[in-house]
């Protein structure tokens, strides 16, 4: 299959399950309550060491936060609700309640609940108070701006993690010039976010390796500077791969990222550069979730 | 919808507790009139009081409507879980009591002891309310629980005493003793508050946008502040139709207490 004489290789993503929420951050101000979503979603790109995937979903305007001021919408993802609970603690104690002005909230309705403002409360030291507004529970606890308010609990739900694609060129330049294209396209949908830098990885990952400690290493299958090798997967005319991966919280949502972030490129034709766009995959025995990525693209 | 007409101004009081959405369902006009009801301290039948009218075309199902004079009419709505009981006019006291859902509406005024062990659910009230105002059955520790209570005018004194959860949101005056005691919850009052209130607060809010004469020494001011809490309160209060008093709930000054009683609560006034 070949679109704009870009080829779509018969493969397929393959992706895991995963616990995602949805946490929404208010501020006094546009830029600090970008800030605040920067900072809670940094060193966030993996769960091989990060113990949560997260990404900016969007920017929030008033009129679509619950407070009125501006805002960002935040995607966590945890291999169990335990670790997701955690690490939703942890950053939102350390980078939100620490921000100057900003508000925290859950985004997401569900009947599933992780702890959000609960074990924070303690920072009140006996002088937070709860409020009850609406149907919903927040704390509100005294800071030396003023108050820190939160909301009770925050929504979680069965999610996917590592859905993706690879971007395969004949230079670095017109690879990465393209993953963006597509990452812009892919921000424009919802219920994902793409939790690498800049929402691309250069960096892409098989399971195992044969150091016995390390349970992932390199895609030496897509590395340019090893084609010719026996193993590669790359032609002569490929010099740079790169990949996006897409955390969301439902399939179809990461099913329309792919399908945004491919076309994207492939409106660019093969004078941008691009030759191919594979998948990553552990060959369907590990993943409970597969994106075909003809099926989607037909 | 069924209908509830009164035929005459009754000599004693009338408990219409049992005249609930839920009770009533499936039972013809012939049938709700033939059910006892507690008059004075008598039981007759409420077919003696009412005329009982129901099926109108074009109405909800589980709705019941109080027509004629029902100031001596106490308890209307009270126990209800869901549904919406409207009443046309002024209704009796107790109005709503240990209400756990639905809807009441009280187009006149209410009379004493509106929303007492309210649990949850919506009242609201045309008119005025009585004292008493959400507060507490005879030997229970808390007053309501849960819930929304929306008074257009003015309440008595002792509103949302003891008041455990909830809102309640008044548009005009309050009298004396307004919160006292409050364990949490949320009082607003548009207009100004009564002697006393809030005196022995332990959590909880009290607003009065209008102001107060004194507040009880034993509060403590903490100067003006704008919390993000009292913007999410206005927009709430905007989406249950009370706009022009969500617009006046800016910074606001905030009086910590009942220190007497180390009471974590506060009142909030205007700046």
């Amino acid at each position: 299959m070949k679109l704009n004489g870009i080829l779509i290789d018969d493969t397929f993503a393959e992706a895991f399950g995963m616990q995602g929420t949805r946490i929404v951050i208010t501020a006094d101000t546009a830029p600090w309550a970008k800030i605040a979503a920067e900072t809670m979603t940094g060193f966030a790109t993996s769960i091989i060491a990060c113990g949560v995937e997260a990404g900016i979903e969007r920017l929030l305007p008033p009129e679509e936060t619950p407070d009125g001021r501006p805002g960002a919408a935040i995607l966590l993802f945890g291999m169990s609700r335990d670790a997701l609970s955690t690490a939703v603690r942890n950053r939102v104690g350390q980078c939100i309640l620490t921000c100057p002005g900003t508000a925290c909230y859950n985004g997401l309705d569900s009947e599933q609940k992780i702890p959000l403002g609960r074990p924070l409360r303690y920072f009140g030291d006996g002088w937070q108070t709860a409020k009850r507004i609406g149907g919903h529970r927040y704390w509100r606890i005294p800071v030396m701006e003023g108050e820190f308010l939160i909301e009770d609990e925050a929504g979680v739900q069965d999610s996917i993690g590592g859905g993706n694609f690879l971007i395969l060129g004949r230079s670095r330049d017109a690879v990465r010039e393209a993953s963006e294209r597509a990452v812009v396209a892919m921000r424009e949908i919802r219920d994902v976010v793409m939790p690498f830098p800049g929402g691309i990885v250069r960096s892409g990952s098989k399971v195992g390796s044969r150091y016995p400690f390390l349970f992932a290493s390199t895609n030496d299958a897509f590395s340019p500077v090893l084609k010719g090798l026996p193993g590669s997967a790359l032609g002569p005319e490929v010099a740079s791969v790169l990949e996006i991966v897409i955390d969301g919280l439902t399939e179809s949502a990461i099913s329309a990222a792919t399908v945004a972030g491919i076309r994207a490129i492939v409106e660019g034709g093969l004078d941008s550069g691009v030759t191919r766009i594979s998948a990553g995959n552990y060959g369907g025995d590990l993943g409970a979730y597969k994106f075909h990525l003809r099926e989607l693209l037909k | 919808m069924t209908r509830f007409v009164v035929k005459e101004i009754p000599p004693v009081r009338i408990s219409a507790e049992t005249l609930t959405p839920e009770r009533l369902s499936g039972l013809s006009a012939a049938e709700i009139e033939k059910l006892p009801l507690i008059v004075g301290n008598r039981t007759e039948h409420v077919g003696d009081w009412f005329r009982v009218v129901t099926g109108t075309e074009g109405a909800l199902p589980g709705a019941l409507e109080f027509e004629g004079p029902c100031e001596r009419i106490d308890r209307i709505g009270g126990g209800m879980g869901s549904g919406s009981v409207t009443v046309h006019g002024n209704a009796g006291a107790y109005a709503g009591i240990s209400m756990t859902g639905g809807e009441l509406t009280v187009t006149g005024s209410a009379g004493y002891g509106l929303a007492t062990d309210l649990k949850d659910g919506m009242i609201r009230v045309g008119g005025d309310a009585g004292d008493a105002l959400g507060g507490a059955l005879a030997g229970i520790a808390g007053g309501m629980r849960g819930g929304t209570v929306i008074v257009s005018g003015k309440a008595g004194d002792q509103t949302g005493q003891r008041l455990r959860r909830g809102l309640v949101v008044i548009g005009g005056d309050t009298g004396a003793n307004t919160g006292a005691g409050l364990i949490a919850g949320t009082i607003v009052t548009g207009g100004k508050l009564g002697p006393y209130a809030g005196a022995g607060l332990l959590r909880g809010s009290i607003i009065g946008l209008g102001g107060t004469d004194r507040v009880v020494p034993t509060f403590a001011d903490c100067g003006v502040h704008d919390l993000v809490i009292i913007r999410l309160l206005a927009r709430h209060l905007s989406s249950l139709g009370l706009a022009p008093i969500a617009a006046r709930m800016g910074s606001l000054r905030r009086y910590a207490g009942d220190t007497a009683l180390d009471g974590r609560g506060e009142i909030l006034l205007p700046a």
